[in-house]
Protein backbone atom coordinates (compact mmCIF):
# COMPACT_ATOMS: atom_id res chain seq x y z
CA UNK A 1 0.00 0.00 0.00
CA UNK A 2 1.52 3.35 -0.95
CA UNK A 3 1.62 6.49 1.17
CA UNK A 4 -1.13 8.41 -0.63
CA UNK A 5 -3.68 5.62 -0.76
CA UNK A 6 -2.96 4.74 2.86
CA UNK A 7 -3.63 8.35 3.80
CA UNK A 8 -6.88 8.54 1.82
CA UNK A 9 -8.23 5.28 3.22
CA UNK A 10 -7.33 6.41 6.71
CA UNK A 11 -9.09 9.74 6.15
CA UNK A 12 -12.29 8.14 4.88
CA UNK A 13 -12.40 5.66 7.74
CA UNK A 14 -11.85 8.44 10.27
CA UNK A 15 -14.65 10.61 8.90
CA UNK A 16 -17.13 7.76 8.68
CA UNK A 17 -16.30 6.53 12.15
CA UNK A 18 -16.39 10.03 13.59
CA UNK A 19 -19.87 10.90 12.37
CA UNK A 20 -21.45 7.47 12.49
CA UNK A 21 -23.12 7.62 15.91
CA UNK A 22 -24.59 11.12 15.46
CA UNK A 23 -25.68 10.89 11.83
CA UNK A 24 -29.47 10.61 11.74
CA UNK A 25 -29.27 8.96 8.32
CA UNK A 26 -26.94 6.16 9.34
CA UNK A 27 -28.31 6.21 12.84
CA UNK A 28 -26.38 3.28 14.13
CA UNK A 29 -27.93 1.42 16.96
CA UNK A 30 -26.82 1.46 20.57
CA UNK A 31 -25.70 -2.10 19.97
CA UNK A 32 -23.25 -1.12 17.23
CA UNK A 33 -21.99 1.91 19.16
CA UNK A 34 -21.25 -0.40 22.03
CA UNK A 35 -19.49 -2.84 19.75
CA UNK A 36 -17.35 -0.10 18.23
CA UNK A 37 -16.33 1.25 21.65
CA UNK A 38 -15.09 -2.22 22.52
CA UNK A 39 -13.22 -2.43 19.22
CA UNK A 40 -11.52 0.91 19.75
CA UNK A 41 -10.51 0.15 23.33
CA UNK A 42 -8.99 -3.11 22.14
CA UNK A 43 -7.42 -1.42 19.13
CA UNK A 44 -5.59 0.98 21.47
CA UNK A 45 -4.34 -1.98 23.50
CA UNK A 46 -3.31 -4.00 20.43
CA UNK A 47 -1.48 -0.95 19.10
CA UNK A 48 0.13 -0.53 22.52
CA UNK A 49 1.34 -4.11 22.40
CA UNK A 50 2.50 -3.53 18.82
CA UNK A 51 4.90 -0.78 19.92
CA UNK A 52 6.81 -3.06 22.27
CA UNK A 53 6.08 -6.47 20.71
CA UNK A 54 5.77 -5.68 17.01
CA UNK A 55 8.16 -2.78 16.49
CA UNK A 56 10.71 -3.29 19.27
CA UNK A 57 10.61 -7.11 19.14
CA UNK A 58 9.93 -7.63 22.85
CA UNK A 59 6.78 -9.79 23.06
CA UNK A 60 5.23 -8.68 26.33
CA UNK A 61 2.73 -11.12 27.85
CA UNK A 62 1.94 -8.73 30.67
CA UNK A 63 0.61 -5.60 28.99
CA UNK A 64 -2.64 -6.11 30.85
CA UNK A 65 -0.91 -4.55 33.89
CA UNK A 66 -1.06 -1.16 32.19
CA UNK A 67 -4.73 -1.72 31.38
CA UNK A 68 -5.49 -2.68 35.00
CA UNK A 69 -3.38 0.12 36.41
CA UNK A 70 -5.07 2.66 34.13
CA UNK A 71 -8.47 1.37 35.17
CA UNK A 72 -7.64 1.63 38.88
CA UNK A 73 -5.96 5.05 38.68
CA UNK A 74 -8.93 6.45 36.76
CA UNK A 75 -11.44 4.90 39.16
CA UNK A 76 -9.67 6.03 42.33
CA UNK A 77 -9.05 9.51 40.97
CA UNK A 78 -12.73 9.90 40.09
CA UNK A 79 -14.17 8.27 43.21
CA UNK A 80 -11.76 9.38 45.95
CA UNK A 81 -10.55 12.70 44.59
CA UNK A 82 -13.56 13.72 42.51
CA UNK A 83 -11.31 14.56 39.60
CA UNK A 84 -12.99 14.76 36.19
CA UNK A 85 -12.86 11.85 33.76
CA UNK A 86 -10.50 13.36 31.19
CA UNK A 87 -7.96 14.56 33.75
CA UNK A 88 -8.17 11.18 35.46
CA UNK A 89 -7.40 9.55 32.10
CA UNK A 90 -4.32 11.71 31.70
CA UNK A 91 -3.19 10.78 35.22
CA UNK A 92 -3.74 7.14 34.35
CA UNK A 93 -1.69 7.51 31.17
CA UNK A 94 1.29 8.95 33.03
CA UNK A 95 0.96 6.30 35.73
CA UNK A 96 1.08 3.66 32.97
CA UNK A 97 4.19 5.20 31.41
CA UNK A 98 5.92 5.55 34.77
CA UNK A 99 5.12 1.98 35.71
CA UNK A 100 6.49 0.81 32.35
CA UNK A 101 9.76 2.59 33.08
CA UNK A 102 9.98 1.07 36.57
CA UNK A 103 9.34 -2.51 35.47
CA UNK A 104 11.14 -2.01 32.16
CA UNK A 105 14.50 -1.30 33.76
CA UNK A 106 14.88 -4.84 35.13
CA UNK A 107 12.69 -6.75 32.67
CA UNK A 108 13.90 -5.30 29.36
CA UNK A 109 17.34 -6.77 30.05
CA UNK A 110 15.83 -10.17 29.37
CA UNK A 111 15.28 -11.54 25.91
CA UNK A 112 12.90 -13.99 24.25
CA UNK A 113 11.19 -16.51 26.51
CA UNK A 114 12.66 -14.97 29.65
CA UNK A 115 11.18 -11.60 28.86
CA UNK A 116 7.79 -13.16 28.05
CA UNK A 117 7.72 -15.12 31.31
CA UNK A 118 8.84 -12.15 33.42
CA UNK A 119 6.14 -9.90 31.98
CA UNK A 120 3.56 -12.62 32.59
CA UNK A 121 4.66 -12.69 36.23
CA UNK A 122 4.23 -8.95 36.67
CA UNK A 123 0.56 -9.18 35.75
CA UNK A 124 0.03 -11.79 38.44
CA UNK A 125 1.92 -9.71 41.02
CA UNK A 126 -0.19 -6.62 40.30
CA UNK A 127 -3.38 -8.63 40.66
CA UNK A 128 -2.18 -9.92 44.04
CA UNK A 129 -1.19 -6.44 45.22
CA UNK A 130 -4.51 -4.91 44.23
CA UNK A 131 -6.39 -7.73 45.97
CA UNK A 132 -4.60 -6.97 49.23
CA UNK A 133 -4.22 -3.18 49.39
CA UNK A 134 -7.10 -1.51 51.34
CA UNK A 135 -7.64 1.63 49.24
CA UNK A 136 -8.21 -0.33 46.02
CA UNK A 137 -11.34 -1.93 47.41
CA UNK A 138 -9.40 -5.21 47.58
CA UNK A 139 -11.29 -8.14 46.11
CA UNK A 140 -14.65 -6.37 46.25
CA UNK A 141 -13.82 -4.02 43.43
CA UNK A 142 -14.79 -0.42 42.76
CA UNK A 143 -18.01 1.10 41.44
CA UNK A 144 -17.75 4.21 39.32
CA UNK A 145 -20.38 6.86 38.66
CA UNK A 146 -22.60 6.30 35.64
CA UNK A 147 -21.99 8.52 32.63
CA UNK A 148 -24.89 10.31 30.99
CA UNK A 149 -24.23 9.11 27.45
CA UNK A 150 -22.22 6.33 25.81
CA UNK A 151 -21.17 8.83 23.14
CA UNK A 152 -18.59 10.10 25.66
CA UNK A 153 -16.85 6.73 25.51
CA UNK A 154 -17.23 6.52 21.78
CA UNK A 155 -15.46 9.83 21.25
CA UNK A 156 -12.79 9.50 23.93
CA UNK A 157 -11.71 6.13 22.61
CA UNK A 158 -11.83 7.42 19.02
CA UNK A 159 -9.70 10.46 19.87
CA UNK A 160 -7.27 8.39 21.95
CA UNK A 161 -6.88 5.86 19.12
CA UNK A 162 -6.44 8.56 16.48
CA UNK A 163 -3.93 10.43 18.66
CA UNK A 164 -2.02 7.20 19.21
CA UNK A 165 -1.84 6.43 15.49
CA UNK A 166 -0.67 9.93 14.60
CA UNK A 167 1.85 9.94 17.45
CA UNK A 168 3.19 6.56 16.37
CA UNK A 169 3.52 7.65 12.75
CA UNK A 170 5.54 10.67 13.85
CA UNK A 171 7.75 8.67 16.20
CA UNK A 172 8.44 6.03 13.58
CA UNK A 173 9.66 8.50 11.00
CA UNK A 174 12.10 10.05 13.47
CA UNK A 175 15.32 9.01 15.21
CA UNK A 176 13.52 7.10 17.97
CA UNK A 177 11.59 5.06 15.40
CA UNK A 178 14.76 4.02 13.60
CA UNK A 179 16.27 3.12 16.96
CA UNK A 180 13.24 1.04 17.93
CA UNK A 181 13.28 -0.95 14.71
CA UNK A 182 17.07 -1.40 14.89
CA UNK A 183 16.66 -2.94 18.35
CA UNK A 184 14.15 -5.42 16.95
CA UNK A 185 16.34 -6.31 13.99
CA UNK A 186 19.69 -6.76 15.75
CA UNK A 187 20.63 -5.33 19.10
CA UNK A 188 24.39 -5.66 18.64
CA UNK A 189 24.30 -3.93 15.27
CA UNK A 190 22.16 -1.22 16.88
CA UNK A 191 24.68 -0.67 19.67
CA UNK A 192 27.52 -0.49 17.18
CA UNK A 193 25.61 2.31 15.46
CA UNK A 194 25.53 4.42 18.58
CA UNK A 195 21.98 3.54 19.63
CA UNK A 196 21.41 3.50 23.38
CA UNK A 197 19.35 0.33 23.20
CA UNK A 198 18.39 0.39 26.88
CA UNK A 199 16.83 3.85 26.64
CA UNK A 200 15.15 3.04 23.31
CA UNK A 201 13.48 -0.05 24.78
CA UNK A 202 12.34 1.81 27.89
CA UNK A 203 10.87 4.63 25.79
CA UNK A 204 9.00 2.13 23.62
CA UNK A 205 7.65 0.34 26.70
CA UNK A 206 6.60 3.69 28.21
CA UNK A 207 4.65 4.60 25.07
CA UNK A 208 3.01 1.19 25.23
CA UNK A 209 2.13 1.67 28.91
CA UNK A 210 0.88 5.22 28.40
CA UNK A 211 -1.77 4.37 25.81
CA UNK A 212 -2.73 0.99 27.25
CA UNK A 213 -3.47 2.72 30.56
CA UNK A 214 -5.79 5.16 28.74
CA UNK A 215 -7.66 2.17 27.33
CA UNK A 216 -7.98 0.84 30.89
CA UNK A 217 -9.31 4.18 32.14
CA UNK A 218 -11.94 4.42 29.43
CA UNK A 219 -12.97 0.84 30.12
CA UNK A 220 -13.31 1.48 33.88
CA UNK A 221 -15.71 4.42 33.51
CA UNK A 222 -17.59 2.74 30.67
CA UNK A 223 -18.19 -0.52 32.53
CA UNK A 224 -18.87 1.33 35.84
CA UNK A 225 -17.38 -1.52 37.83
CA UNK A 226 -13.89 -2.98 38.08
CA UNK A 227 -12.27 -5.66 40.17
CA UNK A 228 -8.82 -7.27 39.96
CA UNK A 229 -9.76 -10.54 38.22
CA UNK A 230 -11.49 -8.57 35.45
CA UNK A 231 -8.92 -5.87 34.69
CA UNK A 232 -5.80 -7.96 35.35
CA UNK A 233 -7.07 -11.00 33.46
CA UNK A 234 -4.07 -12.47 31.55
CA UNK A 235 -6.45 -13.35 28.70
CA UNK A 236 -6.56 -9.62 27.93
CA UNK A 237 -2.81 -9.69 27.20
CA UNK A 238 -3.32 -12.71 24.97
CA UNK A 239 -6.13 -10.95 23.07
CA UNK A 240 -3.97 -7.89 22.41
CA UNK A 241 -1.27 -10.11 20.98
CA UNK A 242 -3.67 -12.09 18.80
CA UNK A 243 -5.23 -8.90 17.42
CA UNK A 244 -1.88 -7.27 16.70
CA UNK A 245 -0.38 -10.37 15.10
CA UNK A 246 -3.54 -11.28 13.18
CA UNK A 247 -3.78 -7.77 11.72
CA UNK A 248 -0.06 -7.35 11.23
CA UNK A 249 2.51 -6.73 13.96
CA UNK A 250 5.06 -4.08 13.13
CA UNK A 251 2.62 -2.13 10.95
CA UNK A 252 0.62 0.88 12.09
CA UNK A 253 -2.81 -0.15 10.85
CA UNK A 254 -2.48 -3.91 11.35
CA UNK A 255 -3.49 -3.98 15.03
CA UNK A 256 -6.52 -1.76 14.37
CA UNK A 257 -7.70 -4.01 11.56
CA UNK A 258 -6.95 -7.01 13.76
CA UNK A 259 -8.96 -5.64 16.68
CA UNK A 260 -11.97 -4.97 14.47
CA UNK A 261 -11.99 -8.35 12.75
CA UNK A 262 -11.25 -10.39 15.86
CA UNK A 263 -13.96 -8.61 17.85
CA UNK A 264 -16.42 -9.05 14.99
CA UNK A 265 -15.64 -12.73 14.50
CA UNK A 266 -15.70 -13.45 18.18
CA UNK A 267 -19.14 -11.77 18.49
CA UNK A 268 -20.46 -13.45 15.37
CA UNK A 269 -19.18 -16.90 16.22
CA UNK A 270 -20.37 -16.80 19.80
CA UNK A 271 -23.92 -15.85 18.78
CA UNK A 272 -24.18 -18.25 15.83
CA UNK A 273 -22.14 -21.20 17.01
CA UNK A 274 -22.52 -21.06 20.76
CA UNK A 275 -20.85 -24.37 21.39
CA UNK A 276 -18.29 -24.49 18.62
CA UNK A 277 -17.17 -20.87 18.56
CA UNK A 278 -13.90 -21.44 20.40
CA UNK A 279 -13.16 -24.20 17.90
CA UNK A 280 -13.55 -21.85 14.92
CA UNK A 281 -11.75 -19.06 16.70
CA UNK A 282 -8.78 -21.21 17.64
CA UNK A 283 -8.66 -22.70 14.15
CA UNK A 284 -8.59 -19.27 12.59
CA UNK A 285 -5.62 -18.24 14.72
CA UNK A 286 -3.69 -21.38 13.84
CA UNK A 287 -4.38 -20.89 10.12
CA UNK A 288 -3.26 -17.27 10.27
CA UNK A 289 -0.01 -18.20 11.97
CA UNK A 290 0.68 -20.70 9.19
CA UNK A 291 -0.55 -18.88 6.08
CA UNK A 292 -0.37 -15.21 7.04
CA UNK A 293 2.49 -14.89 9.53
CA UNK A 294 2.86 -11.21 8.70
CA UNK A 295 -0.82 -10.57 9.30
CA UNK A 296 -3.81 -9.58 7.20
CA UNK A 297 -2.46 -6.14 6.38
CA UNK A 298 0.40 -7.76 4.48
CA UNK A 299 -2.13 -8.88 1.86
CA UNK A 300 -2.67 -5.24 0.91
CA UNK A 301 0.98 -4.60 0.24
CA UNK A 302 1.20 -7.45 -2.28
CA UNK A 303 0.86 -6.67 -5.96
CA UNK A 304 -0.51 -10.08 -6.70
CA UNK A 305 -1.86 -12.69 -4.34
CA UNK A 306 -1.73 -16.25 -5.55
CA UNK A 307 -0.80 -19.62 -4.16
CA UNK A 308 2.80 -18.56 -4.35
CA UNK A 309 2.28 -15.94 -1.68
CA UNK A 310 0.99 -18.51 0.81
CA UNK A 311 3.57 -21.11 -0.12
CA UNK A 312 6.35 -18.57 0.42
CA UNK A 313 4.90 -17.64 3.81
CA UNK A 314 4.74 -21.24 4.92
CA UNK A 315 8.32 -21.86 3.92
CA UNK A 316 9.67 -18.64 5.42
CA UNK A 317 8.85 -19.34 9.04
CA UNK A 318 9.31 -23.09 8.93
CA UNK A 319 12.18 -24.44 11.00
CA UNK B 1 50.37 10.73 15.76
CA UNK B 2 48.45 8.09 17.71
CA UNK B 3 44.66 8.21 17.46
CA UNK B 4 43.89 5.08 19.44
CA UNK B 5 45.99 2.70 21.48
CA UNK B 6 45.63 -0.28 23.76
CA UNK B 7 47.74 -0.76 26.86
CA UNK B 8 48.25 -4.26 28.24
CA UNK B 9 44.78 -5.43 27.27
CA UNK B 10 43.87 -8.70 28.93
CA UNK B 11 40.60 -10.55 28.44
CA UNK B 12 39.74 -13.73 30.26
CA UNK B 13 36.68 -15.89 29.60
CA UNK B 14 36.28 -18.19 32.58
CA UNK B 15 39.39 -20.33 32.31
CA UNK B 16 40.42 -19.13 28.85
CA UNK B 17 42.90 -16.31 28.44
CA UNK B 18 41.73 -14.85 25.12
CA UNK B 19 44.01 -11.79 25.24
CA UNK B 20 47.13 -11.42 27.31
CA UNK B 21 48.64 -7.97 27.85
CA UNK B 22 48.20 -6.88 24.25
CA UNK B 23 49.59 -3.46 23.37
CA UNK B 24 48.66 -1.85 20.09
CA UNK B 25 48.55 1.56 18.54
CA UNK B 26 46.97 3.01 15.45
CA UNK B 27 48.23 6.26 13.98
CA UNK B 28 46.14 8.87 12.26
CA UNK B 29 45.57 7.91 8.61
CA UNK B 30 47.25 4.54 9.04
CA UNK B 31 46.00 1.16 7.86
CA UNK B 32 46.94 -1.53 10.34
CA UNK B 33 46.44 -5.19 9.48
CA UNK B 34 45.84 -7.74 12.22
CA UNK B 35 46.51 -11.39 11.45
CA UNK B 36 46.65 -14.57 13.49
CA UNK B 37 45.35 -18.14 13.52
CA UNK B 38 41.68 -18.95 14.21
CA UNK B 39 40.87 -18.35 17.84
CA UNK B 40 43.94 -16.20 18.47
CA UNK B 41 41.82 -13.36 19.84
CA UNK B 42 41.44 -10.96 16.90
CA UNK B 43 37.67 -10.51 17.16
CA UNK B 44 37.93 -10.41 20.95
CA UNK B 45 40.36 -7.51 20.67
CA UNK B 46 37.91 -5.57 18.48
CA UNK B 47 35.10 -6.39 20.90
CA UNK B 48 37.11 -5.02 23.81
CA UNK B 49 38.07 -1.84 21.94
CA UNK B 50 34.50 -1.14 20.79
CA UNK B 51 32.98 -1.79 24.21
CA UNK B 52 31.22 -5.09 23.50
CA UNK B 53 33.45 -6.77 26.09
CA UNK B 54 34.93 -5.14 29.15
CA UNK B 55 38.66 -5.83 29.42
CA UNK B 56 39.69 -7.96 32.40
CA UNK B 57 42.54 -5.49 32.75
CA UNK B 58 44.30 -2.92 30.61
CA UNK B 59 43.21 0.29 28.94
CA UNK B 60 42.03 1.63 25.62
CA UNK B 61 43.00 5.24 25.02
CA UNK B 62 41.26 7.13 22.20
CA UNK B 63 42.17 10.74 21.47
CA UNK B 64 43.87 10.99 24.87
CA UNK B 65 40.81 9.70 26.66
CA UNK B 66 40.37 6.41 28.51
CA UNK B 67 37.43 4.66 26.87
CA UNK B 68 37.91 1.20 28.37
CA UNK B 69 34.62 -0.26 29.52
CA UNK B 70 32.42 2.48 28.01
CA UNK B 71 29.13 1.26 26.52
CA UNK B 72 29.36 0.48 22.78
CA UNK B 73 26.89 3.22 21.85
CA UNK B 74 29.04 5.83 23.59
CA UNK B 75 32.16 4.59 21.86
CA UNK B 76 30.34 4.69 18.53
CA UNK B 77 29.29 8.29 19.12
CA UNK B 78 32.89 9.25 19.85
CA UNK B 79 33.77 8.31 16.27
CA UNK B 80 34.68 4.63 16.30
CA UNK B 81 32.97 2.46 13.70
CA UNK B 82 33.20 -1.28 13.19
CA UNK B 83 31.94 -4.13 11.07
CA UNK B 84 31.05 -7.60 12.35
CA UNK B 85 32.79 -10.74 11.15
CA UNK B 86 29.34 -12.33 10.89
CA UNK B 87 27.40 -9.64 9.05
CA UNK B 88 24.45 -8.14 10.93
CA UNK B 89 22.11 -6.51 8.42
CA UNK B 90 18.57 -5.46 9.39
CA UNK B 91 16.72 -8.06 7.31
CA UNK B 92 13.33 -6.31 7.21
CA UNK B 93 14.76 -2.98 6.04
CA UNK B 94 16.08 -1.87 2.67
CA UNK B 95 19.75 -1.12 2.11
CA UNK B 96 18.99 2.59 2.30
CA UNK B 97 17.02 2.22 5.55
CA UNK B 98 19.81 0.09 7.03
CA UNK B 99 22.40 2.73 6.32
CA UNK B 100 20.08 5.64 7.24
CA UNK B 101 19.67 4.14 10.70
CA UNK B 102 23.43 4.27 11.14
CA UNK B 103 23.62 7.79 9.71
CA UNK B 104 21.07 9.03 12.27
CA UNK B 105 23.28 7.93 15.15
CA UNK B 106 27.03 7.53 15.62
CA UNK B 107 28.81 10.86 15.41
CA UNK B 108 25.79 12.34 13.61
CA UNK B 109 23.49 11.95 16.61
CA UNK B 110 22.45 15.64 16.54
CA UNK B 111 21.95 15.83 12.78
CA UNK B 112 18.52 16.38 11.17
CA UNK B 113 17.07 13.49 9.17
CA UNK B 114 17.39 14.91 5.63
CA UNK B 115 21.12 15.41 6.21
CA UNK B 116 21.40 11.86 7.58
CA UNK B 117 19.73 10.46 4.46
CA UNK B 118 22.24 12.38 2.37
CA UNK B 119 25.08 10.83 4.38
CA UNK B 120 23.49 7.39 3.98
CA UNK B 121 23.29 7.84 0.22
CA UNK B 122 26.88 8.95 -0.08
CA UNK B 123 28.02 5.98 2.05
CA UNK B 124 26.07 3.58 -0.16
CA UNK B 125 27.57 5.24 -3.21
CA UNK B 126 31.07 4.97 -1.73
CA UNK B 127 30.84 1.18 -1.38
CA UNK B 128 29.15 0.87 -4.77
CA UNK B 129 25.74 -0.38 -3.66
CA UNK B 130 23.71 2.53 -5.07
CA UNK B 131 21.85 0.41 -7.61
CA UNK B 132 20.72 -1.87 -4.77
CA UNK B 133 19.51 0.88 -2.43
CA UNK B 134 15.92 -0.29 -2.34
CA UNK B 135 16.75 -4.00 -2.02
CA UNK B 136 16.43 -5.91 1.20
CA UNK B 137 19.55 -7.71 2.46
CA UNK B 138 17.95 -11.08 1.65
CA UNK B 139 18.47 -10.28 -2.03
CA UNK B 140 22.17 -9.42 -1.73
CA UNK B 141 25.23 -11.61 -2.39
CA UNK B 142 27.88 -12.18 0.28
CA UNK B 143 30.14 -9.58 -1.31
CA UNK B 144 27.28 -7.08 -1.27
CA UNK B 145 26.41 -7.86 2.36
CA UNK B 146 30.02 -7.17 3.31
CA UNK B 147 29.77 -3.87 1.46
CA UNK B 148 26.57 -3.03 3.30
CA UNK B 149 28.36 -3.71 6.57
CA UNK B 150 31.07 -1.21 5.56
CA UNK B 151 28.50 1.33 4.37
CA UNK B 152 26.76 1.21 7.77
CA UNK B 153 30.07 1.73 9.54
CA UNK B 154 31.20 4.70 7.45
CA UNK B 155 27.73 6.29 7.68
CA UNK B 156 28.50 6.88 11.36
CA UNK B 157 31.07 9.42 10.14
CA UNK B 158 33.78 7.74 12.21
CA UNK B 159 37.42 8.74 12.58
CA UNK B 160 38.55 5.18 13.18
CA UNK B 161 37.21 2.09 11.47
CA UNK B 162 37.58 -1.52 12.60
CA UNK B 163 36.97 -4.09 9.89
CA UNK B 164 36.62 -7.72 11.00
CA UNK B 165 37.23 -9.97 8.00
CA UNK B 166 35.29 -7.76 5.63
CA UNK B 167 36.75 -9.65 2.70
CA UNK B 168 36.33 -13.23 3.83
CA UNK B 169 34.33 -15.29 1.35
CA UNK B 170 34.91 -12.98 -1.61
CA UNK B 171 36.28 -14.24 -4.93
CA UNK B 172 39.61 -12.83 -6.20
CA UNK B 173 37.95 -10.16 -8.34
CA UNK B 174 35.70 -9.01 -5.50
CA UNK B 175 38.67 -9.03 -3.14
CA UNK B 176 40.60 -6.78 -5.50
CA UNK B 177 37.68 -4.33 -5.59
CA UNK B 178 37.31 -4.43 -1.81
CA UNK B 179 40.99 -3.57 -1.37
CA UNK B 180 40.59 -0.55 -3.60
CA UNK B 181 37.49 0.40 -1.63
CA UNK B 182 39.37 0.38 1.68
CA UNK B 183 42.15 2.54 0.26
CA UNK B 184 39.60 4.90 -1.27
CA UNK B 185 37.55 5.44 1.89
CA UNK B 186 40.69 6.04 3.92
CA UNK B 187 41.67 8.73 1.43
CA UNK B 188 38.27 10.38 1.02
CA UNK B 189 37.15 10.20 4.61
CA UNK B 190 40.37 10.79 6.46
CA UNK B 191 40.05 7.46 8.22
CA UNK B 192 42.41 5.43 10.31
CA UNK B 193 41.70 1.75 9.65
CA UNK B 194 42.35 -1.37 11.72
CA UNK B 195 41.45 -4.52 9.84
CA UNK B 196 41.49 -8.25 10.48
CA UNK B 197 42.11 -10.47 7.49
CA UNK B 198 43.29 -13.97 6.64
CA UNK B 199 44.02 -13.43 2.95
CA UNK B 200 47.74 -12.56 2.88
CA UNK B 201 47.46 -10.87 -0.50
CA UNK B 202 45.11 -8.31 1.05
CA UNK B 203 47.20 -7.89 4.18
CA UNK B 204 50.37 -7.32 2.17
CA UNK B 205 48.56 -5.17 -0.39
CA UNK B 206 47.02 -2.48 1.77
CA UNK B 207 48.62 -2.47 5.25
CA UNK B 208 51.03 0.22 6.32
CA UNK B 209 51.84 -1.97 9.29
CA UNK B 210 50.94 -5.50 10.39
CA UNK B 211 50.53 -7.01 13.82
CA UNK B 212 50.20 -10.67 14.69
CA UNK B 213 48.29 -12.37 17.50
CA UNK B 214 48.91 -15.94 18.61
CA UNK B 215 47.09 -17.54 21.54
CA UNK B 216 46.04 -14.09 22.72
CA UNK B 217 49.58 -12.68 22.71
CA UNK B 218 51.09 -10.22 20.31
CA UNK B 219 54.05 -11.94 18.67
CA UNK B 220 54.98 -9.38 16.03
CA UNK B 221 54.30 -5.80 14.98
CA UNK B 222 56.00 -3.97 12.12
CA UNK B 223 56.36 -3.34 8.39
CA UNK B 224 54.48 -5.97 6.35
CA UNK B 225 57.54 -7.31 4.54
CA UNK B 226 59.45 -7.62 7.84
CA UNK B 227 56.63 -9.33 9.69
CA UNK B 228 56.21 -12.04 7.04
CA UNK B 229 59.90 -12.91 7.43
CA UNK B 230 59.65 -13.17 11.22
CA UNK B 231 60.43 -16.69 12.34
CA UNK B 232 57.82 -16.79 15.08
CA UNK B 233 55.15 -15.58 12.68
CA UNK B 234 56.05 -18.19 10.09
CA UNK B 235 56.01 -20.92 12.71
CA UNK B 236 52.74 -19.87 14.32
CA UNK B 237 50.72 -18.82 11.32
CA UNK B 238 52.20 -18.21 7.95
CA UNK B 239 53.82 -21.56 7.33
CA UNK B 240 50.55 -23.35 7.08
CA UNK B 241 48.69 -20.39 5.55
CA UNK B 242 51.11 -19.83 2.71
CA UNK B 243 50.97 -23.45 1.70
CA UNK B 244 47.17 -23.42 1.76
CA UNK B 245 46.87 -20.22 -0.21
CA UNK B 246 49.40 -21.31 -2.80
CA UNK B 247 47.65 -24.62 -3.33
CA UNK B 248 44.26 -22.93 -3.66
N1 LIG C 1 32.04 -14.61 24.51
C1 LIG C 1 32.98 -15.56 24.64
N2 LIG C 1 32.91 -16.45 25.65
C2 LIG C 1 33.85 -17.41 25.81
N3 LIG C 1 34.88 -17.56 24.97
C3 LIG C 1 35.00 -16.71 23.94
C4 LIG C 1 34.06 -15.66 23.72
N4 LIG C 1 34.43 -14.97 22.62
C5 LIG C 1 35.55 -15.55 22.17
N5 LIG C 1 35.91 -16.59 22.96
C6 LIG C 1 37.09 -17.44 22.80
O1 LIG C 1 38.23 -16.61 22.74
C7 LIG C 1 39.16 -17.11 21.80
C8 LIG C 1 39.47 -16.04 20.78
O2 LIG C 1 38.34 -15.93 19.92
P1 LIG C 1 38.23 -14.84 18.77
O3 LIG C 1 36.87 -14.90 18.23
O4 LIG C 1 38.72 -13.54 19.28
O5 LIG C 1 39.26 -15.41 17.70
P2 LIG C 1 39.61 -14.85 16.26
O6 LIG C 1 41.07 -14.59 16.26
O7 LIG C 1 38.74 -13.75 15.88
O8 LIG C 1 39.35 -16.13 15.36
P3 LIG C 1 38.77 -16.26 13.86
O9 LIG C 1 39.93 -16.09 12.94
O10 LIG C 1 38.24 -17.66 13.80
O11 LIG C 1 37.72 -15.23 13.68
C9 LIG C 1 38.56 -18.37 21.21
O12 LIG C 1 39.08 -19.48 21.90
C10 LIG C 1 37.09 -18.22 21.50
O13 LIG C 1 36.47 -19.47 21.64
MG1 LIG D 1 37.31 -13.44 14.45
Amino acid sequence: MNKASEFIILGIITVVVAIAPVMPVIHISAFITRFLIGVMIYAIMAEGWNVIGGYTGYPSFGNVVFFGLGAYVTALSMIDFHIGFLISLILAAFAGALFAVIIGIPVLRLKGHYFAIATLGIGEIMMAITLNVPFTGEGVGLSLPIASSSLLFYYTSLIALAAFIIFLKLILSGRLGYGIIAVREDEDAARMMGINTVIVKIKAFAISGFFTAIAGGIYAYWSTFIDPPTVYDPIISVKMIIMAVFGGAGTILGPVVGAFIIMFLSDFLSTHFTLLHTFFFGGLIVLTAIFLPKGLIDLFSQKKIGWNYFIKNIKKYRV
Amino acid sequence: MKIIEGRKITKRFMGLLALEEVDFELNKGEILGLIGPNGSGKTTLINVITGFYKPTSGKVIYKNRDISGLAPYKISRLGIGRTFQIVKPFMELSVLENVTTAALFGKNIAMPKPKAIQIANSSIEAVGLHDKSSYKPGALSIAELKKLEIAKAIALSPDVLFLDESMAGLNPKETEAAMELVLKIREQRNLSIFFVEHVMKVVMGISDRVMVLHHGRKIADGKPNEVVKDENVIKAYLGKRYKEQKNA
